[in-house]
């Protein structure tokens, strides 16, 4: 099944959730003529059931004729060039550094939270050796300082945890 | 109008504002430069960190940083020969010729100049019309409102360029994910899940964040990225004042072109730079020249995708409607602000209309010393090492939206927003129209709700008022042209030789 079948299948799968959560909201004693807050939703869903459908039912559009190969794209003289994404093990590596922040950052503050991911991820990221290491550290806690005391000391923002300078 | 112009200009023209300004300003144009990222990502991630200022200051610096972004794109554009916006495909055309041939200065100032140009022209017909405007629009009531909306969305949906289905697809989920939270009359929750996280509806922040930012990041990881070679050669010599009076009417009829497509939502100076590029090249008595390092094309490319910005505010300011994604985090900037673009805005709120004037006129003359003072030590913003960069701006997405509301829920929502619109771009849905749909959703279904009351119930009454219905009818021609020119193109691609 290709790709626009897929979302075709979760148009339809999210315009049915509409529709039954629909029916669950209250409609209060409202003005003549108001159709209610329910009309808008089942308007969407009615929308979206078509153009699901009509994701699924069409013909797929013919494969396009250039390269998957970005890298190939490029031409000699231009001034840049392509890199290869991470390795597969390194993006899982991230995603999990990434969720892992996001899921600690009101626990142990920002400060840690941060720390820690950009030290991590620019580890995983720049070079894997001593050298690296070392300049993900700096480099993570320059950044956590700088934007704890300028979002802290400078903008007034709250955030939970954090070390300025 | 003018005397609060002025004494705007004098508002902001204190060293701490202007030093907020040109922090959004280098902020925009460091997005702008860098292949990948954009002025949409940079507003984006600047809006929460406007909620601690003043409404004025903040949305200076989010103008700022607009400006800064569709700006900064010339810089990729003319060394490494990719755009660093869609606003700047055409500057490479003849700007990476002119910089190969040893006048890299001289592409960048021109571009520098011309983007000058298309700021100034397009802020004198923003001021010019906008009052116009906005006392025609004065004169809408609720079912002029519900049809311009569904217009809106239909002109972006058709002009987003992409397929047809897919369009309109994103837009229905934009407006249904609008539909979260309290309903906007009456306050009934609607698809909260009994979720307290949940009654409060999608902010701004989380949903433009998540769209833009976290799935360009995601791109990065999962995708070929670019890379700028090391040691390219800023040299050369500088703007003549004949060239520049040479390209006059150039400038004039691209700062027009640009004008006119950015009022247009959806497009904007993604396509403007083209069309102007073309008109110029014709125009030409020299059109072998294009392509080749032609002055002509840099300047009727970068004044046009400039012009483009005051094109695009004249609707979000005068009929509160924005034109593509960065107007409509702007729309966010003013909203979480208490501010409601539209016409009532040049009534009540008429010194923060003559605010972002002076910020818009402002963050130009800033643009104009700072590029043209950094003009050959800024291009090494290309050379920002990727393995800092990527970290540092999720985290700045984390802080950023958690800061909004002090809520992590909004930080996963984004995340998940990233998800979604990395898998959309992946599988070519566009993300504008569903901006769009969330951004409007709200003011549509006051709307026709309001429009309804007003009428008991009768569907006619958005065919009966001439204004209404002639809305009304301009989206059926868009929506069928739309229909007309997909079926066209899918036809023609599927007889198209491998």
């Amino acid at each position: 099944m290709t790709a626009d079948r897929w979302f075709g299948v979760a148009i339809v799968l999210v315009s049915a959730g509409m529709v039954a959560e629909a029916f669950q909201i209250d409609v209060p004693f409202g003005q003549l003529g108001d159709p209610g807050p329910r009309i808008v939703p089942f308007i969407l869903a009615a929308g979206l059931a078509i153009l699901g459908l009509a994701l699924i039912l069409r013909r797929p559009a013919a494969a396009s004729p250039v390269s998957a190969d970005a890298a190939a794209a490029v031409e000699p003289d231009a001034g840049y060039e392509f890199l290869a994404p991470p390795a597969v093990p390194v993006r899982i590596a991230l995603a999990l550094a990434f969720i892992t922040y996001i899921a600690l950052f009101e626990r142990i503050g920002f400060s840690i939270a941060t720390f820690a991911f950009l030290a991590v991820s620019v580890f995983l990221l720049g070079r894997w050796d001593l050298r690296g290491a070392g300049i993900a550290l700096a480099a993570a806690a320059i950044t956590t300082l700088a934007v704890g005391t300028f979002l802290q000391r400078v903008i007034g923002v709250p955030l939970p945890g954090v070390l300025t300078f | 109008m003018f005397d609060l112009f002025a004494q705007s200009v004098v508002h902001l023209f204190v060293p701490s504002t202007l030093a907020i300004m040109l922090a959004g300003l280098l902020l925009g144009l460091f997005f702008g430069a860098l292949p990948g990222l954009s002025a949409t990502m940079a507003v984006a991630l600047l809006l929460p960190v406007t909620f601690a200022m003043s409404p004025d200051v903040g949305i200076a610096m989010l103008v700022a940083a607009y400006i800064g972004g569709v700006s900064g794109g010339l810089v990729a554009a003319a060394l490494l020969r990719i755009p660093g916006t869609p606003s700047s495909i055409a500057t490479t055309f003849d700007a990476y010729p002119l910089a190969q041939k040893g006048e890299a200065v001289k592409a960048l100032s021109t571009g520098v100049v011309a983007s000058a140009v298309g700021n100034l022209f397009s802020l004198a017909v923003l001021v010019g019309l906008a009052p116009s405007l906005a006392a025609l629009a004065i004169r809408f009531g609720a079912q002029e409102y519900a049809s311009l909306t569904f217009a809106a969305l239909m002109l972006v949906v058709v002009l987003s360029q992409a397929d047809l289905l897919k369009g309109l697809a994103s837009a229905f989920l934009g407006l249904a994910i609008a539909t979260i939270g309290f309903a906007p009359i009456g306050a009934t929750q609607r698809f909260t899940f009994g979720n307290i996280d949940m009654m409060a509806g999608v902010g701004i922040v989380p949903f433009m964040v998540g769209l833009f930012a976290i799935s360009q990041v995601m791109r990065e990881l999962l995708e070929p990225a670019v890379k700028a070679r090391a040691g390219f050669d800023v040299r050369g010599s500088a703007v003549r004042l004949g060239e520049f009076v040479a390209n006059g009417f150039n400038m004039l009829r691209s700062a027009v072109i640009g004008v006119c497509i950015g009022i247009l939502p959806g497009i904007g100076g993604s396509a403007s730079n083209l069309v102007a590029y073309g008109a110029a090249r014709q125009a030409s008595r020299t059109p072998e020249k294009f392509g080749k390092g032609a002055l002509e094309g840099i300047y009727a490319s970068e004044t046009a995708n400039n012009a483009s910005i005051g094109g695009a505010l004249l609707p979000l300011l005068t009929l509160g409607i924005p034109g593509d994604g960065v107007t409509a985090i702007l729309i966010g900037g003013f909203t979480i602000h208490g501010i409601q673009p539209g016409p009532l805005l040049f009534q009540r709120e008429a010194g923060l209309v003559a605010m972002v004037y002076a910020a818009f006129l402002l963050a130009t003359i800033i643009l104009l010393l700072v590029q043209l003072w950094t003009i050959r030590l800024f291009p090494r913003v290309l050379l920002v090492p990727r393995h800092l960069l990527l970290p540092i701006l999720a985290m700045l997405m984390v802080v950023g939206t958690y800061a909004g509301e002090n809520r992590l829920f909004d930080v996963w929502l984004m995340l998940g927003f990233g998800v979604l619109g990395y898998l959309f771009e992946r599988f070519g849905f566009p993300l504008a129209p569903m901006v769009l749909g969330f951004v409007l959703g709200p003011l549509f279904e006051t709307n026709l709700r309001r429009a309804l009351m007003f009428a008991n119930g009768d569907l006619t009454t958005f065919f009966t008022r001439p204004l209404s219905g002639g809305l009304l009818v301009l989206a059926m021609v868009i929506l069928v042209y739309g229909i007309y020119s997909n079926l066209k193109n899918r036809r023609s691609a599927k007889t198209a030789p491998d």
